[in-house]
């Protein structure tokens, strides 16, 4: 039996069902648990509210669930649906606003036309399956990504940038559906170098991140709709993000690697150089760290550090990476004395500390049992944010000025980092 | 004017699960003498399902042993190896969350 608060009951039974154990039997306790001492839980009758609940469950009749939720990918089902829509704008959008479909935003409509010349662009059959997307976990075909494709706008040079992505948070090591149900805001970013990047006019300069660049913004974008349309990860429903955060209607740049002092992410991460490659990460949230005086290197990791390390940064707690996007000026800062990006990692990582002391009894438990590889970031009376310098992800892109971007990942999660073309 | 579902069209019903609930005997559960609970390390997760437990074992006068598996984290599975485990030898297990 599944034991879970009212707020996740829904998800519990989608989750269920999507791995084919529709009517496993759910206990539901009220909402919330963790924000009450234990006294004021057993004072609430939390335990005897479950307790009954089990009970009442066996009487109606005891269940057993067999195999492994594991579904084998059917041939062709009924993939390729396609609707007959009036034509004009207003009954298109009335269309999707029926079906609760997109991001908010008006998007494109997903011809037949329009569908094949992305599939084209893709160099894959549309039926190639990429993989299954959570928390529904739908099969995901390259004709679904360029469908979705369609609808944000995507240019088809941009196509296999987008179907690379998608491979990489589909890869366990991901753990895409950590990040599609979690109360955490976390949402995917993609980093892309080499020859592709160029070639489908991504932005590695001024404002990278911001609005204005088309290949970043719908590549950003397709990802996103893939996440809701076919992992069915909308908000308040399956996706349980407390707020969310803006970088979830899409995130994906290209490293400015004519300025970098040192090698590209992708070639750090065991690529040849000259790779077109996309690394996909889950960033909780991204922080601009402000440093126009420092003119030293020590004193740039120093300052740098400290906006890596503070109570909340969600790796302190729970593990996990954390992307640093120089800009330019602060990497030739570092560069005058800084030869390695390994060099660069180890020097961020032991000073990117919080005192232990910073910790409740009950915080400092948590904390140990979720970093399961702290054993190094633990000692003494100081507590790395990061377990090992390799956690750091670093990378050089943005225009002009002294503004470098943080980004913390969602613990159980880890960045993938895969090549565009054919697997 | 045509166009694609982009919801792939093929939802879970067009796969094959290999995961199925199917009902049996009540007794069955408490012939078993071993109790399974999954704990997902959310904070008060460990209070809530012992005392969930003890109750439990207390209300239908069963008296199993229990086992264990304590997640690092909500956010990952329990080990493939941990659930057969359950699934061998326990008459129930209890999944369990606190948020």
């Amino acid at each position: 039996m599944l034991v879970c608060t009212e707020p996740f009951e829904a998800l519990a039974a989608v989750q269920a069902s999507a791995l084919g154990a529709d009517g496993l039997r759910t206990v539901v306790l009220p909402h919330p648990l963790r924000t009450f001492s234990h006294d004021e839980l057993v004072s609430r009758g939390v335990a005897e509210t479950g307790v009954a609940q089990v009970v009442e469950l066996l009487e109606r009749g005891a269940f057993t669930m067999s195999g492994d939720g594991q579904k084998e990918v059917a041939d062709a089902g009924n993939a390729g649906a396609t609707w007959e829509v009036e034509p004009g704008w207003d009954s298109w959008m009335q269309f999707i606003d029926e079906r609760r479909w997109g991001d908010g935003f008006p998007m494109v409509e997903p011809t037949r036309e329009r569908v094949a010349e992305l599939v084209r662009a893709s160099g894959c059959s549309g039926d190639e399956v990429v993989g299954r997307v959570p928390p529904l976990w739908r099969v995901l075909r390259i004709r679904d990504v360029a469908v979705n494709g369609v609808l944000a706008g995507l240019p088809p040079a941009g196509m296999p940038v987008v179907v690379a992505a998608m491979r990489g948070l589909l890869d366990d090591a991901f753990n895409l559906h950590a990040v599609q149900a979690t109360t955490n805001p976390a949402a995917p970013i993609v980093v892309a170098c080499g020859p592709a990047a160029v070639e489908c006019g991504m932005e590695s300069g001024y404002g990278c991140l911001g609005p204005g660049w088309r290949a970043n913004a719908t590549i950003g974008r397709t990802i996103r709709l893939v996440l809701l349309h076919v992992g069915g990860a909308r908000p308040g429903e399956l996706d349980r993000a407390t707020m969310g955060q803006p970088a979830k209607f899409g995130l994906a740049f290209a490293e400015a690697e004519d300025r970098s002092p040192w090698p590209n992410l992708a070639t750090d991460r065991g690529l040849s150089p000259g790779t077109s490659a996309v690394t996909t990460m889950a960033v909780c949230c991204l922080v601009n760290h402000l440093d126009n005086s420092s003119t030293r290197p020590a004193d740039l990791l120093d300052g740098m550090a400290r906006s890596l390390a503070y109570y909340g940064a969600n790796p302190l707690h729970t593990g996990g990476e954390t992307l640093v996007i120089l800009s330019p000026e602060h990497a030739e800062i570092l560069a005058r004395e800084i030869e390695t990006k390994e060099e660069l990692r180890s020097r961020l990582w032991e000073r990117a500390v919080v005192p232990r002391s910073d910790f409740t009894d009950e915080a400092l438990k948590l904390m140990l049992r979720r970093r399961v590889r702290h054993e190094a970031a633990v000692s003494g009376a100081e507590v790395h944010v990061l377990d090992q310098p390799d956690d750091l992800l670093v990378v050089v892109a943005g225009g002009d000025g002294l503004h470098t971007m943080i980004c913390p990942s969602l613990g159980p999660t880890r960045a993938v980092t895969t090549v565009v073309g054919p697997p | 004017m045509e166009i694609y579902d982009p919801t792939g069209g093929s939802p879970v019903a067009g796969a094959e699960a290999s995961a199925h609930v199917s009902d049996v005997d009540p007794n069955a559960v408490l012939s078993r003498k071993r109790l399974g609970v999954i704990e997902n390390g959310n904070a008060n997760a460990d209070f809530v399902l012992e005392r969930l437990a003890d109750g439990l074992v207390g209300a239908l006068g069963w008296d199993p042993e229990i086992s264990w598996v304590r997640k690092p984290s909500a956010s990952v599975g329990a080990s493939s190896d941990d659930i057969e485990r359950l699934a061998r030898t326990c008459g129930l297990v209890l999944a369990g969350t606190a948020d």
